[in-house]
């Protein structure tokens, strides 16, 4: 099944920009910058124990926006060219469960139909 | 009945006469390759989107079997439709990733006037390769769709949203 059946029925209907929390849209930034951390280690092949830190910060970023798009009962943002999609976890009868989490899309890779 | 081989060659498809070196094909106008996978994935949205108003319909309740049926229909759509995307949407380097250390394959999409289509890694089955379904056929990227109207945009430049 696709996530949209998912998110469907708790979340509903974008706020307006100003509307938006502030505590959302740096929740936002700090995962933007947690991510780009992780790349650029990733791109430096540097050491797995600053990579590993360097993804449990991540989580925790990318679990607080998650959290955070839940409470504003918001689906999804667009703050600095970045798409930031809250999703609930995949359940499944034969996966473990997966907690709600922000998934991230540059804007600038959506292409237009 | 008596088989020849003969029988079994496969004439190639632009018309070269068997035993001949296959002509190579002309390059593609990279143009026209974009309109034709503009078109696919364009299709692809149009049959998800009935067979997702389909399951709706039938969610409300009636015959299990039919609801089965319904229920795989819109899998299999969502699945076509992922594979049109990750085909046809851009992904370009340093897109963000998240889960490094999981190495998840990275999200993309495409966007019509209303909604968007996000074909998006899924951390449980991330083992498989892009493409791949799991045994109950279901997509390693998982679709997620969205009104436009439900995303908010503090950029608000009016740009690819």
């Amino acid at each position: 099944m696709t996530r949209r059946a998912l998110l469907s029925a708790p979340l509903a209907g974008a706020l307006p920009a100003a509307a938006v929390p502030p505590a959302l849209a740096a929740a936002a930034r700090r995962l933007a910058a947690a991510l780009d951390r992780c790349a650029a280690l990733e791109d430096a092949d540097a050491h797995p124990a600053a990579r590993d830190a360097a993804g449990a910060a991540m989580n925790a970023a990318d679990e607080a926006l998650a959290a955070a798009l839940v409470a504003a009962r918001l689906p999804a943002v667009v703050v600095d060219g970045r798409l930031y999609v809250g999703t609930v976890g995949t359940v499944g009868w034969d996966r473990e469960d997966w907690p709600s989490q922000a998934t991230v899309v540059d804007v600038a890779t959506i292409a237009g139909l | 009945m008596r088989f020849e081989l003969r029988d079994t060659i496969l004439r190639p498809a632009h018309g070269d006469e068997p035993g001949r070196a296959i002509a190579p094909r002309p390059p593609a106008d990279p143009a026209a390759v974009r309109a034709g996978a503009a078109e696919l994935v364009a299709a692809a949205v149009v049959a998800y989107e009935a067979a997702a108003a389909r399951l709706d319909r039938f969610e409300a309740g009636g015959d299990d079997t039919l609801y089965s049926l319904v229920c795989d229909a819109c899998v299999e759509a969502s699945g076509r439709l992922v594979r049109a995307i990750l085909a046809f949407g851009g992904r370009a380097e340093g897109a963000a990733v998240y889960r490094a250390e999981k190495r998840l394959h990275r999200p993309c999409g495409v966007a019509t006037r209303d909604r968007v289509y996000l074909a998006l890694p899924d951390p449980n089955r991330n083992a498989l390769a892009e493409g791949q379904a799991d045994a109950g056929g279901l997509d390693v990227m998982l679709l997620f769709a969205i009104d436009r109207a439900d995303v908010a945009d503090l950029d608000a430049k009016g740009g690819a949203l």
